[in-house]
């Protein structure tokens, strides 16, 4: 045992914390861990909201447990450390799997399971458009905890109900207080699982960790939960609109034309197009066990063996195929990347593979499997660097830190805008590390957010340049950032708006207001 | 940003137009076919090789397969140096080509990949059923 836990540490090591240390936290990281500070400072409830420093701002009323309950962690978790919190996360989940699997299985099927849940491509890329082991997003803790959920659903008719259930509303009811896709993803893979398979027990464990979440909540998780839906349908609205880099996905024109002398440019095209933007291509490339699980089934099916088919594992899978198969097409893509649907269901894909294989003598394939996962994190972290021309680790952008640390020192408290919004490190981060306020489209009360919307807004992640005196006026911006590499060519300032020259900063320009 | 014109005032200059709008000047287009020459395409005037030429310019851009024979009628009239002459990238003269390069060699390498590993596990489960 001692050895399978220094093997599943070592792969941990390498297929989790090396591409956490390689890579940089990015905007959305920032948020969640500007959210668990705020929560860390002012040690309030998670069914309050956080308050931001953002200008005209209402409470954010994002579901927040988990935030909560990173902030109840006696230590507080430091800028530098939170890209590898979830890697740590995902460390100490794989041994409390290898440790509780072993009661039940062979240890070395046990071994096995999390060997390949953690080589498995799908969990560990970073060529994604949200990656899942770097930063400090709540995304990982997400996608465990419905693994484990589905899990249990998997193995329930093997359980007494009175004791699978409260451990289902127990997950359930953590999930649906913290994630935003959480309620989406538990919600849809268990509402085609009861329907197809008439086990109505995760329904029932949704139902009743909502009623809990709602009294334990006082209301909070209504409030959340309304919220969430009218994010979806704004988002809705903006990809039937065609906006958006999410209405690219899928789309078979994303596929780069081979022009003679750019194979380079080519092939990093093609990878990014296969890899990123193509849920299918996605599931083919960097889910073999899901694929190779399809195999056995028809497999099983064709020769009359279905009997050893797990009904409950099964149904499981196919539900959360089908939301896959669903939120990849064009109406239903505003539901998030399809490809996390099946993230929900990892354990359960990693468990009947593994079953499979053994009852099979198939064990080759496994290890098949797995050395197709090294292989493949090689060719991510290595040579794709070199074809992109992008240095292996990653490293901050020096122009973006002179503005950071000249937003710290300034004494005055500024007014705020970026241009775009991820600027000079990003809102988040600028919130999160200096006392300034920042304008932002979102998290607004609802009459300055019609104003906003209709007076200043641009194509998100832009603000009208042209309105900035307006700004001003309307409510105190006296200082505004811009990435000049984004500046539309029409913009004139008028003389109002003084250029700050004093940091040799060649990325942006920066203007404070006359006179301060 | 430079100064372009796109050759073919057709389906391929209209997606090379949504393309390099973004980054360059589309100064005009310019069409063989008198039936499109003065017109406007996109609020851009359609014209002819010679009308254009005396426009200042750094790149044509050439939307048709025939890039050859366009190139040589071109040469002959933007005798500038400076003057860039250059195809399209193919996907603007035929979509569907992105199809036939790409995704079919893609689909067609992983798909016999996976079906050979199919055909593996069904011996084996029937070899384990028999």
């Amino acid at each position: 045992m001692l050895v399978d836990l220094l093997v599943l540490t070592s792969c941990c090591l390498l297929f989790r914390f090396v591409p956490a240390w390689l890579k940089l936290p990015g905007f959305d990281s920032d948020a969640h861990f500007y959210f668990y500070q705020q929560l860390k400072t002012t040690q309030q409830s998670a069914f309050r909201g956080v308050d931001t420093n953002i200008v005209y701002s209402r409470k954010s009323n994002i579901p927040l447990l988990w935030h909560w309950l990173v902030a109840r962690i006696p230590v507080s978790v430091s800028y530098a450390f939170c890209s590898y919190l979830n890697a740590f996360v995902e460390l100490l989940f794989c041994i409390a799997v290898y440790l509780t699997l072993s009661f039940v299985l062979p240890s070395a099927a046990a071994i096995l399971i999390v060997l390949l849940y953690l080589t498995t491509p799908l969990w560990f890329s970073t060529l994604a458009i949200g990656p899942r082991i770097v930063g400090f997003t709540p995304r990982l803790s997400c996608e465990i905890l419905l693994s484990v959920f589905f899990l249990l659903v998997s193995v329930g008719g093997s359980m007494p109900v009175y004791l699978i259930l409260p451990v289902l509303v127990v997950l359930a009811y953590l999930v649906i207080l913290s994630f935003k896709f959480g309620i989406q993803a538990i919600v849809f893979i268990s509402l085609f699982y009861s329907v197809l398979s008439f086990d109505w027990l995760p329904l029932i464990a949704i139902i009743i960790a909502g009623g809990l979440a709602l009294v334990f909540s006082k209301g909070y998780f209504a409030e959340a939960f309304s919220a969430q839906v009218k994010h979806l349908v704004w988002y809705f609205k903006m990809v039937r609109r065609g906006e958006g880099d999410i209405v690219k996905r899928n789309s078979m024109r994303a596929f780069p034309a081979y022009t003679p002398g750019q194979e380079r440019h080519f092939l990093v095209g093609a990878i990014k197009s296969l890899l990123i933007s193509n849920s299918y291509t996605i599931v083919l490339l960097k889910a073999p066990a899901l694929v190779l699980l399809t195999g056995f089934y028809m497999a099983v099916w064709f020769t009359n063996e279905a009997s050893l088919i797990s009904v409950n594992a099964f149904w499981l899978v196919i539900s959360a195929s089908l939301v896959f198969v669903l939120t990849s097409t064009r109406l239903f893509i505003f539901l998030g990347e399809a490809e996390r649907y099946l993230n929900c269901i990892a354990l359960v894909i990693c468990v009947e593979l593994v079953r499979y294989c053994s009852l099979y003598e198939m064990q080759g394939l496994l290890l098949g499997v797995m050395a197709y996962g090294l292989l493949f994190f090689i060719l991510e972290y290595i040579v794709y660097p070199w074809l992109a021309r992008e240095p292996v680790k990653a490293t901050e952008d020096n122009d973006d830190l002179l503005v950071l640390n000249w937003l710290k020192d300034n004494v005055r408290q500024f007014t705020l805008l970026l241009y775009p919004y991820h600027a000079a490190t990003g809102l988040w981060r600028i919130l999160g590390q200096t006392k300034h306020k920042l304008v932002f489209c979102f998290n607004l009360d609802s009459e300055f957010s019609k104003r906003f919307e209709s007076q200043y807004g641009a194509t998100y992640p832009f603000t009208n340049l042209q309105k900035i005196d307006d700004m001003a006026d309307d409510f105190g911006l006296n200082c505004v950032v811009i990435d000049k590499s984004k500046l539309p060519g029409n913009v004139d300032f008028s003389p109002r708006w003084q250029r700050v020259d004093d940091i040799p900063c060649k990325k942006y320009l920066i203007l404070v207001e006359q006179g301060i | 940003m430079k100064n372009v014109i796109i050759f073919g005032a057709g389906a391929a200059g209209a997606r090379a137009y949504q393309h390099y709008k973004k980054t360059c000047k589309v100064m005009a287009f310019i069409d063989n076919d008198p039936g499109k020459q003065n017109t406007r395409l996109f609020g851009v005037d359609v014209m002819s090789v010679e009308s254009a030429s005396k426009l200042p310019v750094d790149h044509i851009y050439i939307a048709s397969a025939s890039f050859d024979a366009i190139k040589q009628q071109l040469a002959a009239v933007f005798t500038e140096p400076a003057v860039h002459i250059l195809q399209v990238e193919e996907k603007f003269i035929d979509p569907k080509s992105v199809l036939r390069t790409g995704w079919l060699s893609f689909f067609a390498v992983i798909g016999s990949l996976y079906l050979v590993l199919f055909a593996v596990i069904y011996l084996q489960v029937n070899a384990h059923a028999g």
